[in-house]
C-alpha cells in the first residue's frame, strides 16, 4: 500500500528528528569524556572527618589545655606561647591541598575566641583573629568539624576546630 | 518512505546507539582507576595511628624515637610494601618518612623512614598529574600531628611530620 507524498514526508521528518535527538543525547556524554570534562581515571574520595587533624588537635590540646582552660581567668587573653601554638597548629593542618582551618573557643556556648588560618593565594596564607574575621567569607561550606569538650566546674568549654573552603575578602 | 527503507534506517540507528554505548563504556571503565592518592592518605593515616593515640605517643612511636634510623617502621606498624611483580617493579613503589621534632627542648629532629628513598628525593614532582601533558607522577601526602610522651605533665611534646608517597605510575595512572 502506497502512502501519499505528504505522509511520506511527515514519516521521514519524524525519523530524522528522532535521529538528531538520539545523536545529541549520546553526543553530550561522549563530548564530555573526550574533552576530559569528566575525569574517568580518578576516584573521588569524600570523607566526613579528617583523622590526622583529629590526632594533631588531640595532641595539641593535651599539651595546652591548662593554658586554654584558664582563658577566662586570664581576662580572656591567651599567652603569646598559646597564641603561637594555635597558629602553628592551624598552619600545619593546612598541608596538602586543605584550604584552611578555624578554631572557635566557646565558653558556656558563647564564642569568645576565634582564630583562622587560610590559604589566600597559591603562595600565601593569611592568619586572622576575632577582631577581623568578619571581613572575610569562605567560599565553601564546612568540610570537617572536630569538637573537643572540657568541663571546668560548672562551666563548659568547647574547642571547635573546622576546615572550610577558600577565603575571599569581603 | 517504504518499509525496506525504514528497516535499513532502523539498523543505522541501532548501530549509532550501540557504537556510542560501547565507546562510553570503554572510555569510562576501560582505563584503570587511579587510586594512588587514596593509598597515600590511607598509608599516612595508618602511620599516624601507629605512632600516636589520644594525643600520646604509642609504644611503637616511642620505640622509633629510641631506635632512630634503625627502627623498622614496617614491622612496628604492621605494614608491607610488597607490590605486584609487574613491569620492573621491585617492591619499591611506596615510601614513608616520619620526622619527630621535639618542640619544647628543640632537639635535633629525628628521621625514620621505610621504602624507596628515591621517592623522597623526587618530592618536587609529587601530585603533578595532569599538569604537564600526559606525564605521570607519584602521589604524596604530607601531614603533621602533635603528640606527648607522657600523660603526667605531658612529658616531651613532639611535632610529628608524616610524608608518604605512592609511585605505581605504569599501572594505575
Amino acid at each position: 500500500m502506497h502512502k501519499s507524498k505528504k505522509a511520506q514526508i511527515s514519516d521521514t521528518l519524524s525519523w530524522m528528528v528522532a535521529t538528531i535527538i538520539i545523536v545529541l543525547i549520546l553526543g553530550v556524554p561522549v563530548f564530555l569524556v573526550k574533552t576530559d570534562m569528566i575525569n574517568t581515571h580518578r576516584v573521588n574520595f569524600e570523607r566526613v572527618q579528617d583523622t590526622i587533624a583529629t590526632k594533631a588537635i588531640s595532641g595539641y590540646l593535651l599539651k595546652s589545655y591548662e593554658g586554654l582552660i584558664n582563658f577566662e581567668e586570664n581576662e580572656k587573653k591567651l599567652s603569646s606561647e598559646e597564641e603561637s601554638g594555635i597558629e602553628s597548629l592551624l598552619r600545619s593542618l593546612c598541608i596538602n591541598g586543605i584550604e584552611g582551618w578555624s578554631l572557635i573557643f566557646l565558653f558556656n556556648e558563647e564564642a569568645i575566641y576565634h582564630k583562622g588560618f587560610y590559604k589566600y593565594s597559591d603562595v600565601g596564607y593569611i592568619v586572622y583573629g576575632e577582631d577581623d574575621w568578619r571581613n572575610y567569607f569562605v567560599s565553601d561550606t564546612k568540610k570537617f568539624d572536630n569538637n573537643f569538650y572540657f568541663d571546668k566546674g560548672e562551666n563548659k568549654i568547647l574547642f571547635d576546630f573546622y576546615t572550610e573552603g577558600e577565603l575571599i575578602k569581603g | 518512505m517504504t518499509d525496506k527503507t525504514i528497516s535499513v534506517y532502523w539498523f543505522f540507528i541501532l548501530f549509532i546507539i550501540a557504537s556510542a554505548i560501547v565507546f562510553l563504556v570503554y572510555t569510562l571503565y576501560g582505563a584503570p582507576s587511579d587510586i594512588r592518592e587514596i593509598e597515600s592518605i590511607f598509608l599516612s593515616e595508618k602511620v599516624a595511628d601507629c605512632v600516636s593515640h589520644g594525643g600520646l605517643l604509642t609504644s611503637e612511636g616511642k620505640k622509633m624515637i629510641e631506635n632512630g634510623e634503625a627502627a623498622n617502621i614496617l614491622e612496628l606498624c604492621h605494614l608491607t610494601f610488597d607490590s605486584e611483580k609487574v613491569y620492573d617493579w621491585n617492591d619499591d613503589q611506596f615510601f614513608v618518612l616520619i620526622t619527630f621534632s621535639e618542640l619544647v627542648n628543640s632537639k635535633e629532629p629525628l628521621i625514620v623512614y621505610a621504602g624507596n628513598y628515591n621517592l623522597y628525593t623526587q618530592k618536587a614532582e609529587c601530585n603533578l598529574n595532569g599538569m604537564i601533558g600526559d606525564e605521570k607522577f607519584p602521589f604524596c601526602v604530607e601531614r603533621t600531628i602533635y603528640s606527648n610522651s607522657e600523660t603526667e605533665n605531658r612529658g616531651e611534646y613532639y611535632s610529628i611530620q608524616i610524608f608518604t608517597s605512592v609511585k605505581k605510575m605504569n599501572k594505575n595512572a
